[in-house]
């Protein structure tokens, strides 16, 4: 008994859709916009385990696994941006966030 | 009774998802985010892929969203009060969204995606499990990238120490050289 | 061989430029010379190879121009018209930097100045070498540049400035003729290399060509274009007003680019093409024709100017004047003759006023200086020699080249050929008339003005003076022991190898008894003596002359006035249409729709994108997904 494959990928445009709302509402804090790009990159794994489940291959749950890295990475270092930003300007609030203006 | 709990799961993963994003506390958000992983890990076991799905569970749970929580908890950031133009861009995102969803639903319809491949018996029947097979691979072919990624979270890492980290006046401190060196 | 001798200029050149701020521009000046002296011995072994073998050489570089039938390569090709050429050009620019170690020594930019003499040497070494037109005209562009840049050295200098540029531009309208001449060379020929041209050109010598429903032979325009574009940089008659002005550049310029060299790519020009030449009677004879009115020109202003280094460039003019004289003649290794000899005694005379000039702390007017003989005794005898070479008396270098010049025009059977012989004696009579007026009222007489504001005048420096020893002494006996590469029936081949017409018939055999020898000589003679009766010992017959003759000293006093209708004529009118040229056309139209709105135009588009970097992080976020949903839909929908 399996689960046809479209129906992961309707979960996953879904999802990938959902992030994309939030960057677009997100009006409130720079962490919430962190939190919708993890949301992307979830669809895209759930893309990526489906395809290596239906193809049997590997590679596929091991690009997973490149992916997992490169997001934490993305979102230790995102959030240290946004400690020392916090520090500097005591708010991340993202309307407060126009100094690329400069 | 295997496609019931699929749509319980991913249910409630959009349902969580969407209040990720909507949600007026961003503690709230970081929990639902926690909820969306949890779900998705569920996913992948329906997949075979246990070992990712551990590993969701243990990275993203327990590591990048406890951060993410700490954060927020750390910055001690107000309940946002409403500003006047929330919702300004709005109509404009969701246009743009549901035209992106729209074209991924055409492809997806289009595409000529056999839904169930035939499964590779000795893969099904293998007595050797997923985390096996993966390390398997992982520690042979894609060893270099393997350690590339370690890097990489290396970097990430004393990047992050580096933003961070910074002198306080005031504060006593262990200054490791003058100890040794002390007369 | 050929190579280094080619190359080891422009690496001087390098060098030069390349070391001028790491080693002391003494060091850099002495080894430049090195250079060159190194590049001048080897090209002597290379004419004694040419002659001993009889063989050209040719070598491949690398290939330069391909397009369509056109194909022009980097070739070095020595024959022994070149060889002569090298060797004296590589001879002269040894001692020209020689003798530059002394009289720069002061000078800011040695390195500079070092530098651009060796690029120079290349450049006329490569017009002489080169296998093809346009491998010459790439020479004989940029010993005009060197020229520009070395007139104007002292660019702080406006007089200096203006003359560097107007020897640039009068260049400019005779390369412009050339352009043209190897435009129709290659029209007709279907090639631009010498052996190839030359190979054909009997098939072409009666094809004609309609300009203004008049029949034209080929051969004749494309001569006339050449003999154009030789026109200006040989300072002929009409293009010539650059020369006196670029004396404004130092002296050993002068000396090497405006006596010896450069002024003579002209002459060599013609030679290079005489058989072009030989096959149109109607070019040899404007270029006669050319030749004697320059000289007549040029010995007639010369007499009444006062600047030392003008009346030598007046010389160097008519001198050239002789030259074409003698290519029109067909003689065109008399002319190479002429050429050779020349370039060792106008060196001289150069280097000799140079040296002048130096001690006198730069005073260039004549009638200021007087009574030098005695304080500066050698450069007075070298100027002697140089000028009694230049007069030619008998047995000095000049008067054998000049000889044959003169005695051969009475003898050629061309219609002109009476006022041609008429006209050269006279210049002759004139040129020992102005050289020695030179003479006398620089070294003899009552000390002059600046003379006696200078007491110590001192003899130069020994690096000043070597140079011109030697050159004396080539003046004194080139003429003598060169003779017979030129005019002797052993060196026939030899000329005839390098594609050069000669005619031995046609020169008179040489006899120092025979009446015109003796006739010329006489008139040397009594010119040099009329000169030191006229400005030494009775100066009232002078002035008795000016006043009986006024408006035609004047006339000649003005350079007949060639520089005022110059400037009536051109130069005013085109500073006028330059004017209105630059308020109208690039001020009105191009600026103000060219740059200037481009600038206005972007101006007001970069305010307005400037309005869409707001930053705020999720604008750039926005665009960056609209972007992306654009791309999707364009693949999906149109692609």
């Amino acid at each position: 008994m399996d689960i046809p494959i479209t129906y992961y990928l309707y979960l996953s445009t879904s999802i990938f859709t959902i992030g994309l709302v939030g960057i677009f509402l997100n009006r409130k804090n720079l962490i919430i916009l962190l939190m919708s790009i993890e949301l992307i990159f979830l669809s895209s794994n759930i893309n990526f385990v489906a395809f290596s489940h239906l193809y049997q291959d590997l590679v596929g749950q091991i690009f997973v696994f490149f992916v997992l890295t490169i997001t934490a990475a993305e979102a230790a270092v995102g959030l240290a941006i946004i400690v020392i930003f916090f520090r500097i300007k005591d708010s991340i609030h993202i309307d407060d966030i126009d100094s690329l203006k400069e | 009774m295997t496609i019931f709990l699929f749509y319980l799961f991913s249910g409630i993963l959009v349902i969580s998802s969407v209040l990720v994003i909507t949600s007026k506390n961003p503690i709230h958000s970081v929990l639902f985010l926690i909820l969306c992983f949890f779900n998705s890990s569920i996913l992948f076991l329906f997949l075979n892929a246990e070992f990712l799905a551990m590993i969701l569970l243990i990275v993203y749970v327990g590591a990048v969203a406890v951060l993410f929580l700490f954060v927020v908890m750390m910055l001690d950031i107000k309940v946002s009060q409403a500003r006047k133009n929330l919702l300004n861009y709005l109509p404009l995102g969701l246009f743009v969204s549901f035209v992106i969803f729209f074209e991924f639903i055409v492809i997806i319809k289009n595409s000529k995606i056999v839904p169930f491949v035939a499964k590779n018996k000795n893969m099904e029947n293998n007595l050797v499990d997923n985390t096996h097979l993966l390390g398997n691979i992982l520690y042979t072919d894609f060893f270099l990238l393997f350690q590339l990624s370690g890097i990489i979270l290396l970097v990430a890492m004393v990047g992050a120490i580096l933003l961070t980290l910074r002198k306080r006046k005031g504060v006593k401190k262990q200054n490791i050289y003058n100890q040794i060196f002390r007369e | 061989m050929a190579f280094i001798v080619i190359f080891l200029p422009l690496f001087s050149f390098f060098f030069c430029i390349l070391f001028s701020k790491v080693l002391s521009s003494k060091l850099l000046s002495i080894l430049s010379t090195i250079f060159i002296s190194i590049s001048a011995f080897l090209s002597f072994f290379l004419l004694k190879n040419i002659v001993i073998t009889n063989k050209n050489l040719s070598i491949f570089i690398f290939k330069w121009l391909g397009s369509g039938e056109l194909l022009t390569n980097w070739t070095i090709t020595i024959d022994f018209l070149s060889a002569i050429m090298i060797s004296m050009v590589t001879l002269i620019s040894f001692l020209v930097q020689f003798y530059s170690i002394g009289y720069m020594k002061n000078d800011k930019s040695v390195a500079k100045f070092f530098s651009y003499l060796s690029l120079f040497t290349f450049f006329m070494i490569f017009l002489v070498s080169s296998g093809n037109l346009l491998q010459l005209y790439f020479g004989w562009e940029g010993v005009g540049l060197c020229s520009y840049l070395l007139i104007g050295f002292w660019y702080h200098k406006n007089v200096a400035r203006e003359a560097a540029l107007k020897a640039f531009i009068v260049n400019r309208i005779g390369d412009l003729f050339l352009v043209l001449g190897i435009i129709l060379i290659y029209l007709t020929f279907n090639s631009i290399n010498f052996n190839e041209i030359f190979l054909n050109i009997e098939n072409v010598s009666n094809q004609s060509v309609k300009f203004f429903n008049l029949e034209f032979n080929i051969i004749t325009i494309i001569c006339l274009f050449l003999l154009l574009g030789a026109m200006g940089k040989s300072a002929q008659l009409g293009l010539h007003t650059w020369l006196p002005d670029a004396m404004e550049g130092p002296t050993p310029v002068s000396a090497l680019i405006h006596a010896a060299t450069m002024v003579t790519a002209g002459v060599f020009l013609i030679c290079k093409m005489s058989i072009f030449f030989n096959y149109s009677v109607v070019a040899s004879n404007i270029v006669i024709f050319i030749g004697a009115l320059t000289a007549i020109f040029a010995a007639t202003v010369a007499i009444t100017q006062n600047d030392i280094k003008r009346i030598i460039a007046y010389s160097t003019c008519s001198q050239l004047g002789y030259m074409f004289i003698a290519a029109g003649l067909s003689l065109y290794n008399v002319a190479i003759f002429h050429l050779i000899t020349h370039a060792f005694f106008k060196a001289l005379l150069f280097l000799g006023a140079g040296s002048v000039i130096h001690s006198l702390h730069n005073e260039k007017d004549i009638k200021k200086m007087g009574g030098l003989w005695k304080k500066i005794p050698l450069t007075y005898i070298l100027m002697l020699i140089g000028s009694l070479s230049l007069s030619g008396i008998p047995f000095f270098s000049g008067y054998f080249s000049k000889e044959i010049i003169i005695n051969s025009s009475l003898t050629s059977n061309l219609i002109l050929s009476n006022f041609v012989y008429a006209l050269s004696i006279f210049v002759a009579l004139l040129t020992s008339i102005y050289s020695f007026r030179l003479i006398i009222f620089v070294f003899h007489g009552k000390a002059g003005e600046t003379s006696r504001k200078f007491p110590n005048i001192k003899e130069n420096s020994i690096t000043m003076i070597f140079p011109m020893i030697i050159l004396s002494l080539f003046a004194i006996g080139a003429g003598y022991f060169f003779k017979d590469f030129f005019v002797s029936e052993n060196f026939v081949s030899l000329w005839i190898n390098s594609n050069v017409i000669i005619d031995l018939n046609k020169i008179p055999h040489h006899n120092f008894f025979s009446f015109h020898s003796i006739f010329l000589t006489t008139l040397i003679f009594f010119g040099i003596l009329f000169s030191f009766y006229i400005f030494l010992y009775n100066k009232n017959t002078v002035n008795f002359l000016i006043s009986h003759f006024h408006k035609l000293y004047v006339f000649f006093k003005n350079k007949w006035y060639f520089d005022a209708l110059y400037e009536n004529l051109f130069v005013k009118n085109l500073f006028k249409l330059g004017n209105n040229l630059w308020v109208l056309i690039d001020n009105g139209i191009i600026d103000k729709l060219g740059p200037n709105g481009l600038a206005n135009i972007t101006k007001k588009i970069s305010r307005l994108l400037a309005s869409f970097q707001t930053g705020y992080i999720y604008h750039y976020a926005f665009s960056l997904i609209i972007g992306m949903a654009l791309l999707m839909t364009m693949i999906l929908f149109f692609l």
